[in-house]
């Protein structure tokens, strides 16, 4: 009943025309994001931070929650009209979606695509909103030493299991823990790192590092030519044509469901529920011949799971301060740039903001649906914005965004310089995201390790006192042994994929 | 799609690859890495026993990581990527290097013309410069975007923002007339 009425006590909140505008904004933004082949939610909420940093956390919130839905819906368009998933999570959709552009069914397709996606996103913030604060309630119970092995956690999920070498996801949360280090130590106010710079006193603002991170390396690319698409190739022609809608409502249940188990699972992601989604849509039908072939239930598995993913990534991250994917990782930084903490607390110190958070993911869910049905041509146009106009304008925005944030060059530079990092980062098939996440949970561990050997006056056996610090043991060992596991046990056969 | 494979490593004798230039790239990142975190320890070393904690340990880390990479790339052609990962890193190409020597170059430029242009004045000119020099050649759409963009970051930032920016060198040619 609590919840209840603060859900209630948010929604004039949501549904002021300064939050409502930044809904529609960020909805507009992250599908023309998400058609674009290489950009993703992430990259569009990084480019976006800076701007939204002046804003109300709420404003900021929504533009946030509009991307991060509208991106996944997005990534479709590519994937139907040109056999080319615009996001990760755009790859399932490929495989019905392109065959029924290719029948002159691609208007049809992209329907399906977006209504799907939003009844997948919906279901999803909805989980978000029923889930998140009776586990906020059980995180409340945690001691010191219960959020230091939560954060180490975290980052052992993260950095292991999101990137092909377990080595190299652990190097990537080592650089973020090592930025996350820069700056005064707040408990004895030795500096470290800092190189006797001034400038690095105050240590490096998250903006800095997630928009170099993020935004610099998906730009490169572009002014590289590696994302130039043929724009020839876009074809819409099609009569709208009578579908029963009805039909796809089982395939909406179960999918939905497979997309928000996923979410919550850390370090999976949208393109992991699609493709179950999409495998279990194929084998539970009665004919599954038609899959691969432009069937339409296999696009609405595929994008309803996808789009159920996205609130139900917050769920842990939110709570526990553990990101689902990347995306949630960048959304906790955007958190703590409006003075948010991600952790149980958000939702005792700061719960307007956070339930206001999670209804603007369930309002942009359904602005999604009329801003990508009035502008579905448009968006279909937006493939066509050549790729060496779009690198320089997402530099220059990132630079006047940067430097907006405290007036400092110096961190645009810096900006600058983590881009590259992140470029090569890239290029060697080392995943970002764990450094970010180290930047976020690495101080909240070193402050909950020094609070717990300070409680306890130096005795380590407090660490491992209770039995939730055993619980989130178990569940590193898990997480440290899954990939050796995986490479160890038999090759099993996957299920069949066009 | 998760096919493992392993990358295009030469067997020279049972046990030794000879690398690819990406993997010798790699090497050479590891071997930079390890050597940073070395001398990051060193600075560590000065700091007072509570700050030393978590930074040694991090770097400690840092360094097994780094010879475990190292160790990897000198035995088996690296650790095992996934086709998608292998897929979304293409080979450099002379062309490709030029084009980023001359974006780094560019940006490089545009960030030092700020204070002294002007943001706006700096962006208007830095689009269709960047664009041109990256190969795109449609003068008009590059001219016209690049109005577009400038007047859009102009109304985010100086109207709606109402963001503090570095004065316009056009603006303060003309105060002093």
């Amino acid at each position: 009943m609590v919840v209840f009425n603060e859900i209630l006590a948010a929604v004039p909140l949501v549904f002021t025309v300064e939050v409502f505008v930044a809904m529609i904004v960020g909805t507009a933004i992250g599908i023309a994001i998400g058609a674009l082949p290489g950009l993703s939610a992430t990259m569009g909420i990084a480019v976006l931070i800076p701007v939204t940093f002046s804003m109300s956390p709420l404003t900021a919130l929504g533009m946030i929650a509009g991307i991060y839905n509208g991106a996944m819906y997005g990534g479709s368009i590519p994937a139907i009209l040109l056999r080319i998933p615009g996001t990760p999570a755009g790859i399932a959709t490929v495989f019905d979606g392109y065959p029924m552009a290719q029948q002159g069914r691609a208007r049809l397709a992209l329907d399906i695509s977006l209504a799907s996606s939003s009844i997948g996103s919906l279901c999803s913030a909805v989980a978000l909103l029923l889930l998140a604060p009776p586990l906020a309630m059980v995180a409340l119970k945690f001691g010191p030493a219960d959020y230091f092995w939560l954060a180490v956690f975290g980052l052992t999920t993260i950095a292991v299991l999101m990137s092909g070498s377990p080595v190299k996801g652990l190097l990537s949360a080592c650089f973020g823990l090592v930025v996350g280090m820069i700056g005064i130590d707040v408990i004895n106010g030795q500096p470290r790192f800092t190189f006797d710079i001034p400038e690095l006193r105050g240590g490096v603002h998250i903006i800095v590092l997630l928009t170099g991170l993020y935004a610099i390396p998906p730009a490169i690319d572009l002014a590289l030519g590696k994302l130039a698409i043929d724009g020839s190739k876009l074809n819409i022609s099609g009569k709208p044509e009578k579908f029963a809608w009805a039909s796809l409502i089982p395939v909406w249940m179960k999918s939905s469901v497979i997309g928000i188990v996923i979410g919550i699972i850390p370090a999976l992601g949208g393109n992991v529920a699609a493709l179950l989604a999409w495998n279990e849509q194929q084998r539970s039908a009665k004919d599954s011949s038609r899959y691969g072939k432009g069937a339409p239930e296999g696009v609405a598995a595929a994008e309803c799971a996808n789009n159920a993913d996205t609130a139900a990534t917050l769920i842990p991250a939110l709570t526990l301060g553990v990101p689902g994917n990347a995306v949630a990782a960048v959304i906790l930084g955007a958190l703590l740039v409006h003075g948010l903490r991600p952790g149980p607390e958000l939702f005792t110190a700061n719960s307007q903001i956070v339930y206001g958070f999670m209804l603007t993911m369930l309002v942009t869910a359904g602005l999604m649906f009329v801003i990508g049905r009035l502008g579905a041509r448009l968006y279909v146009h937006v493939l066509r914005l050549p790729s060496a106009l779009l690198a320089p304008m997402i530099i220059c925005m990132t630079v006047i965004g940067v430097y907006s944030v405290h007036n400092s060059m110096f961190e645009v530079g810096l900006m600058l310089g983590f881009g590259c990092i992140g470029f090569a980062m890239e290029r060697m098939s080392i995943p970002t995201a764990p450094a970010v996440l180290a930047v976020i949970l690495g101080p909240m561990a070193e402050e909950a390790l020094r609070r717990a050997l300070l409680i306890s006056r130096g005795d380590l056996f407090y660490l491992v006192s209770s039995p939730i610090s055993w619980v989130l043991l178990t569940l590193i060992g898990i997480a440290i042994v899954t990939p050796v596991w995986r490479r160890l046990r038999p090759q099993v056969a996957s299920p069949s994929q066009p | 799609m998760t096919e493992t494979v392993r990358r295009d490593a030469l067997r020279l004798t049972p046990g030794i690859y000879r690398m690819t230039k990406r993997q010798f790239a790699e090497a050479g990142a590891a071997v930079l890495l390890a050597g940073l975190c070395v001398w990051l320890l060193i600075e560590v070393r000065t700091y007072p026993s509570g700050s030393q904690y978590l930074p040694v340990g991090v770097l400690g880390l840092a360094i097994l990581l780094c010879l475990a990479w190292l160790i990897a790339l000198l035995r088996k052609g690296g650790p095992p990527v996934s086709a998608e990962e292998n897929a979304a890193i293409p080979a450099a190409t002379p062309g490709s290097v030029k084009r980023l020597l001359v974006l780094a170059g560019l940006t490089g430029a545009y960030t030092v013309s700020i204070p002294w242009l002007g943001f706006y004045t700096a962006t208007f000119l830095a689009i269709p410069v960047i664009s041109g020099a990256i190969g795109y050649r449609n003068l008009p759409a590059m001219l016209l975007s690049s109005c577009v963009f400038t007047v859009v970051v102009y109304g985010i930032f100086k109207l709606f923002l109402a963001v503090p920016l570095p004065e316009e060198l056009v603006v303060r040619l003309m105060g002093g007339l």
